[in-house]
């Protein structure tokens, strides 16, 4: 199924009939307003004047970065100027007849340009405003700057990823995941309210963190459990806090974090079982997940049973020879077979089993198009383009990507003509006072 | 709306999902994390557990049948332990299902039909029913059957490749923990939300479909989307030098190399001064300056002089690269000599964005982590009390909370047949002994 522009003949999507006005910008509320969007949801996307700033990277045309377009989805474009009393009125009286307003603008500045929650709420008792902080929005540090990079370090993200720079120092996983879970969590938040609202009739706040996401993505190693950490945790901790007191390096926090308690949990066979090797043409990655898995796993290895007692003691004083003299064979075997081969044996066998796939890739990667989980959509400015899917599907009320992104102002004019109750010589002179600005397209 | 069986810690008034029950036949990360969700907001939660258990209760586990890793993902569910292989087990997983709103389950796609708890067979029972799974690779074609996890589903997606990191064989491994899962968790619960809005108007319930692969690739949305103009510039010629690296036999080291070396969307050297990680007295601060008010801010917070940005701003000059080195030492010696507590105020003050780089298992007790109410206290059944991390989202209104800590397996068997599924004791006695049911029988 592909979401092309302006398909009418396709069925409501389960948020057909809720308005959103997102003012936000970069990736944690615009990944939020496009999962409205593919839900159904009508998104109007206010930008100031440059638009929003990621516009201007991964950009080959000016104003249209590619991420942007994958993050911008289904919005509707329009410019206003909200540094300008008229700008923020308009703003106003869109918000009165919308039932969502999104931001993850700064902490304090919602209030300062006119669109905070208490004057919203005064003037559309309804509306839901979801909004996406860095730390919080309860305390002081609401108003730290926060975005992605920083979240990773602070919340832990990056000594759990456990990556290491050639300076030994802990660096962040490439993508933002950070965001993506504040992101998902304030989508999860505004669609509840939304259905609370049909019982209590009003509207409310709802709040998401990058923080909290992120400790939600980290749940088991933040969490607090007396007895497992007893065990687990506590030493794992002391350990980690002795280097770091002595002046220790990364490199050494990591080890004591992945060393001891870790291993203790894992027998040594699991160690077998699990994680990358190298194949005739690539790299296949096991995950055994169960028993089974590893049973499985062992067979398609051909791994023995007397291979696999002579590392079951990880305390015979030549352990680590033994071990790697059962890694060395396997790996050898792996390297006879290629990627094909050896994802077809396991998946046989019965244990997860992949590829190591680039994800520049993965858009001609046959099972990806055959499952849909490609679609393509034409922009206004660059062509046809290939999206990956809404984030979740439904049988009877589809999701989709109704259009691609919006170019600068797109909708600038259609929005305050339709919604605002303004005519076009109004819209006219809000472009000339330079409160607000319209998209032209190309000759 | 169903009342809230008797015996159960009273459910908050308004939590917007107040009212609705879900049935929860689902294993391990992926499907316990959407129904997490949806217990914190507030839906009554009955997760059906086979009578073993779900298998991540025995992992990580110092007692039995109480792992952490289990905990932490179960919260505010009650545990009905039911053998689905028999076929009593089944009517009464489908009489439960008569009374749901939501069934909610990952395993592995064929394997509901053949324990009597398939769409085609709940809806014909209860056209209201929202129906929702979690597949490995999707659910439209034969690769739905594909055994699938988290750790090869980061490999498949290009997550792992994405992530950079390399064992000390030179190969990719994980990107961070089960973020796989974790986004298809999310997604899911994303998709039962609005279909129980869309019933509002439609009536009926449907099939909510969220995978492993679908969350995996949403997160790398930008990498994996083909735009044919900026692909032309950067995309096109980036996978083709990757593919010839791969083509020839060449290691991951070097793929992840091209892939980072190339600055997608014209990264400057000088950008490189202004972020990333740098070593304190007493830890490590991360730097990220998004904007040139940012880059700014830091250069004046490091001490860096006009001179020395000069002498890094052209990559083609001859000396560019000792004069990067003496540049970097330069400024990694200063950063020494402050604790990261002095750093990230500085950064602040200046106005760049920094973060001191922490660990997930102390964040428990940093004190904004505490002051911002990002921990909620649970007392648990057997392991007593315990700090968790909070609800995905906060609402003002109707608020999201954790009912209550994990529970044990079968701890809710009898309550759950008695009140729900009609059942009298005596019936419930009498499945306990075929080893239809089990019980949680809590020790003296």
């Amino acid at each position: 199924m592909t979401g092309m522009a302006g398909d009418e003949s396709a069925a409501h999507g389960p948020l057909h009939g809720i308005r959103v006005i997102e003012c936000s910008q970069i990736v944690a509320g615009p990944s939020a307003g496009r999962i409205l969007g593919e839900l159904g949801a009508e998104v109007i996307k206010v930008e100031p004047f440059e638009g929003d700033p990621h516009r201007a990277m991964y950009s080959a045309v000016p104003t249209e970065g590619k991420r942007f377009q994958s993050l911008n989805l289904s919005k509707k474009s329009i410019v206003v100027n909200l540094q300008t009393p008229e700008g923020q009125r308009l703003l106003q009286t869109l918000a009165r007849d919308a039932d969502v307003l999104l931001t993850n603008f700064r902490f304090g500045v919602p209030e300062r340009l006119g669109f905070g929650y208490e004057t919203l709420k005064a003037l559309n008792p309804r509306l839901v405003y979801g909004r996406v902080t860095g730390f919080g929005s309860k305390t002081e540090a609401a108003t730290k700057p926060a975005g992605d990079v920083q979240m990773q370090s602070f919340s832990g993200l990056a000594v759990n990823g456990g990556k290491l720079n050639e300076d030994g120092l802990p660096v962040l996983a490439n993508n933002t995941i950070a965001d993506y879970s504040a992101g998902m969590g304030c989508a999860i938040g505004i669609i509840s309210a939304l259905f609370a609202r049909v019982t209590t009739g009003r509207g409310q706040l709802v709040d998401a963190s990058l923080l909290r996401g992120a400790l939600v993505l980290q749940d088991t190693a933040v969490m607090r459990e007396p007895m497992a950490d007893a065990m687990f945790r506590d030493p794992q901790v002391a350990a980690m806090q002795s280097i770091l007191q002595r002046g220790g390096s990364f490199a050494e926090v990591l080890e004591a974090r992945a060393g001891g308690a870790t291993r203790r949990a894992f027998s040594p066979g699991m160690m077998l079982f699990n994680g990358p090797r190298q194949a005739k043409d690539g790299v296949v990655t096991l995950g055994a997940l169960t028993p089974a898995n590893r049973d499985a796993a062992r067979r398609a290895m051909e791994i023995t049973d007397e291979e696999l007692e002579s590392i079951a003691d990880p305390s015979v004083p030549d352990y680590e020879a033994r071990m790697t003299k059962v890694r060395d064979r396997i790996n050898d075997l792996f390297r006879s077979k290629t990627c094909q081969e050896w994802t077809d044996i396991l998946d046989r066998e019965g244990c997860p089993a992949a590829k190591v796939n680039v994800p520049e890739m993965m858009s001609d990667e046959p099972i990806v198009i055959a499952e849909g989980h490609m679609r393509e959509v034409v922009h206004a400015v660059t062509g046809l383009q290939r999206v990956v899917g809404p984030l979740v599907d439904l049988s009877e009320t589809p999701s989709m990507h109704r259009t691609a992104a919006p170019a600068l102002g797109q909708h600038t004019r259609e929005v305050l003509t339709t919604l605002a109750g303004m005519s076009d010589a109004d819209v006219d002179r809000l472009i000339a006072d330079g409160i607000v600005k319209e998209w032209t397209p190309p000759e | 709306m169903p009342e809230p069986i008797p015996g159960t810690p009273e459910q908050l008034p308004y939590s917007p999902l107040h009212g609705i029950r879900v049935l929860e036949l689902s294993q391990i990360v992926a499907g316990p994390s959407c129904g997490r969700i949806l217990g914190e907001l507030g839906a009554e939660i009955f997760k059906i557990e086979q009578l073993e258990g779900d298998p991540y209760r025995n992992t990580f586990n110092t007692i039995p049948d109480e792992g952490k890793h289990f905990q932490s993902l179960n919260m505010s569910k009650k545990s009905v332990a039911i053998n689905l292989q028999d076929s009593k087990g089944q009517a009464l997983l489908q009489a439960l299902a008569k009374e749901a709103d939501v069934v909610l389950t990952n395993f592995r796609f064929g394997v509901p039909e053949r324990l009597g708890f398939g769409y085609e067979t709940l809806k014909a029972i209860n056209p209201r029913l929202i129906y929702a799974r979690v597949t490995g690779f999707g659910s439209k074609t034969e690769a739905a059957s594909k055994p699938a996890g988290d750790t090869m589903m980061q490999a498949y997606s290009g997550l792992a490749v994405n992530g950079g990191k390399l064992n000390e064989d030179g190969l990719p491994v994980l990107a961070n923990g089960t973020i796989a899962d974790y986004a298809a968790g999310m997604g899911c619960a994303i998709g039962i939300l609005a279909a129980i809005i869309a019933r509002q108007t439609t009536g009926e319930g449907q099939i909510v479909d969220a995978s492993l692969l679908r969350g995996a690739l949403v997160l790398q949305d930008t990498a994996v989307m083909r735009e044919p103009l900026y692909d032309s510039t950067i995309r096109d010629p980036l996978v083709a030098s990757m593919q010839a690296i791969i083509d020839r036999g060449g290691s991951f080291s070097e793929v992840i190399a091209t892939r980072s070396g190339t600055r997608r969307g014209g990264f400057s050297p000088i950008t490189a001064l202004f972020n990333g990680p740098r070593q304190a007295k007493d830890g490590v601060v991360t730097l990220g300056a998004l904007t040139p008010a940012n880059r700014e801010a830091a250069r004046r917070a490091l001490q860096i002089t006009e001179e020395e940005v000069q002498s890094v701003a052209d990559p083609a000059a001859p000396d560019h690269a000792a004069n990067l080195a003496k540049v970097k030492q330069r400024i990694s010696d200063y950063f020494r000599t402050k604790t990261c507590e002095e750093w990230v105020a500085i950064l602040d003050r200046e106005g760049c964005p920094s973060g001191k780089v922490n660990i997930p298992e102390m964040m428990s007790d940093d004190p904004i982590v505490t002051a911002e109410g990002h921990m909620q206290e649970l007392v648990h059944g057997v392991t007593g009390p315990q700090r968790v991390v909070g609800p995905l989202v906060d609402l003002s209104v109707t608020p999201a909370r954790h009912q209550h800590a994990a529970t044990s397996l079968g701890e809710y068997t009898r309550r759950v047949l008695t009140s729900v599924a009609g059942l009298t004791d005596a019936e419930v006695d009498a499945l306990v002994a075929e080893g239809v049911v089990k019980e949680y029988v809590r020790p003296e």
